[in-house]
């Protein structure tokens, strides 16, 4: 633990959370350290300011005041995740054992050591390149695949449409998915949908919503779940034709021991970008995250136009989704010269930047011409499977929705 | 399309978009049969209408019949675009609904 409480000394005297973040040292700190870390980012979100050493010893009494200033950051961060990876080494090795000892099948546990070598090499920051005639990785993999198939037959979080599934396949780790859409299409409640859907399976999703205000976002979120049942999204949000017990006994029914939905809004939030996405990922470790809207969120590296700004973010949305193997789902704006198009918006369109066209493996275009329940969804890009379009036949109101293949006049 | 329909439905996608219709009697017919000529030997009517369309939505205040037909390059490529976006939407959606038949099929 003391490794890890140097590099906490560390962060604090040099008070740069960005590199830390950066490094991800959250994959090095365990229990005490791990609270301490994140009440460390806490604190920054709301004072924009970093606790004390002395703070952090009267909040947490195991903090001990140590003096690193010889060393460098970049060597206590890799003296702690050697440590670590040691550590990670000897408990695997020690299972394997344990499970031998037990008389299980000897491949079994070879295969047992092999999954946790991938672990151990991803949280210590060495997986990095790969020999492609080292195929063993990838046989385990597709034999897991194979034998272990999705309840749903879907590889990753079933997305809840068939037909993103069929064609797309479910979110998978590292995946970047950019919505798009017009202003007012429906975009952000389309990616809510996807949430509802991934936490319907038991997954727990994360959204940073910097357009729309909490209780907004969770009342939308209720919709989705209760599909017209005993309210609909307008009498949640006049408070009229609902009896308050009735939504009551439901939310006991729907949430009660539930798995987490995580709503992040940017109600006392001075600046969101892409450290404060990680440090939320960080805190709360989600299956997989929407981020709404891309052109919201601040750049932490403070590009100086829109386009690096939008270019930067793109960029580090990515890193975020690898880096963490999560899927990434990233609404954005589309501008046109002269109002909006009467159809789901094209690549090209996407506002301020190609980037994120360049970045993502998937991009879902949205429309939602006025004065219908029709929604239009075609893939723009789609880095595995086939481009694909359909309808979603939605009341907003109700949350009821049905997938359609049928042509609409 | 004969030129005095081509006119009146300008200036009733004027009134429903809230722009100042702008006519000129003495031109106006003349100028909207050289487009219909064109727009029929090159390309099609419809792109005529939608590219008259986007026009009367691209403008603020007023709009006249002359002023489009000197602009009709870039609404005309605007108009393109969207016809190829919406068709390519049918086509897309048509491939998807036979894929989906398939792999019901094979299930």
């Amino acid at each position: 633990m003391k490794h890890e409480l140097k590099l906490l000394n560390k962060i604090i005297e040099t008070k740069d959370i960005e590199t830390a973040v950066e490094e991800e040292v959250n994959l090095i700190f365990e229990g005490q350290t791990e609270a301490m870390w994140h009440y460390i980012l806490e604190f920054k979100q709301d004072h924009d300011a970093i606790p004390s050493k002395d703070h952090l010893k009267n909040k947490f009494p195991e903090f001990q005041h140590l003096n690193t200033t010889e060393e460098p950051f970049s060597f206590l961060v890799q003296e702690a995740r050697t440590i670590n990876a040691s550590g990670m080494v000897r408990q695997a090795l020690r299972e394997s054992i344990e499970k031998l000892q037990q008389g299980e099948d000897p491949v079994e546990v070879a295969r047992l050591i092999s999954a946790k070598s991938v672990d151990i090499m991803r949280d210590s920051g060495r997986f990095t390149d790969a020999n492609i005639v080292d195929f063993g990785e990838r046989t385990g993999i597709l034999r897991e695949r194979v034998e272990n198939p999705d309840a749903e037959g879907v590889l990753g979080i079933p997305t809840g449409l068939t037909l993103i599934d069929e064609n797309f396949g479910g979110w998978q780790p590292g995946d970047f998915v950019v919505v798009i859409g017009w202003t007012g299409a429906g975009k952000s409640y389309f990616t809510r949908l996807l949430a509802v859907e991934a936490w319907k399976r038991g997954y727990s999703p994360l959204v940073i919503s910097l357009e729309m205000d909490k209780i907004q976002e969770q009342y939308r979120m209720d919709t989705l779940l209760n599909k017209g049942a005993i309210f609909n999204n307008s009498d949640l949000m006049h408070g009229r034709g609902v009896i308050p017990d009735d939504y009551e006994n439901w939310a006991n029914e729907t949430f009660n021991d539930k798995h987490p939905m995580h709503i992040v809004t940017a109600e006392g939030v001075d600046a969101a970008d892409q450290f404060f996405v990680q440090g939320k990922i960080q805190q709360y470790r989600p299956d997989m995250v929407i981020l709404d809207y891309h052109q919201l969120f601040d750049d932490g590296r403070k590009g100086g136009t829109e386009v690096e700004r939008v270019k930067n973010l793109s960029k580090d949305f990515k890193k975020i989704a690898v880096r963490n193997q999560v899927p990434v789902l990233d609404v954005s704006g589309v501008t046109m010269a002269d109002g909006h198009g009467e159809r789901p918006p094209e690549l090209q369109e996407i506002a301020w930047s190609k980037q994120l066209s360049y970045d993502s493996d998937l991009v879902l275009a949205v429309h939602h011409p006025a004065d219908t329940q029709t929604f239009e969804v075609i893939s723009r890009k789609v880095r595995r499977g086939n481009q694909f379009a359909f309808y979603l036949n939605w009341d907003f109101d109700s949350g009821q929705w049905t997938e359609s293949l049928d042509a609409m006049e | 399309m004969k030129p005095e329909e081509f006119v009146k439905v300008f200036s009733k996608t004027c009134e429903s978009e809230g722009v100042l219709f702008v006519p000129d009697p003495v031109r106006d017919k003349a100028v909207a049969r050289s487009l219909i000529k064109h727009h029929t030997k090159y390309y099609t009517p419809k792109i005529l209408n939608k590219s008259a369309v986007m026009y009367i939505r691209g403008r603020v205040e007023s709009a006249s019949i002359a002023d489009f037909a000197m602009n009709i390059n870039e609404y005309r490529d605007k108009a393109n675009r969207e016809i190829e976006s919406v068709n390519n939407f049918r086509e897309t959606m048509k491939r998807t609904k036979e894929r989906h038949e398939g792999l019901k099929g094979v299930n």
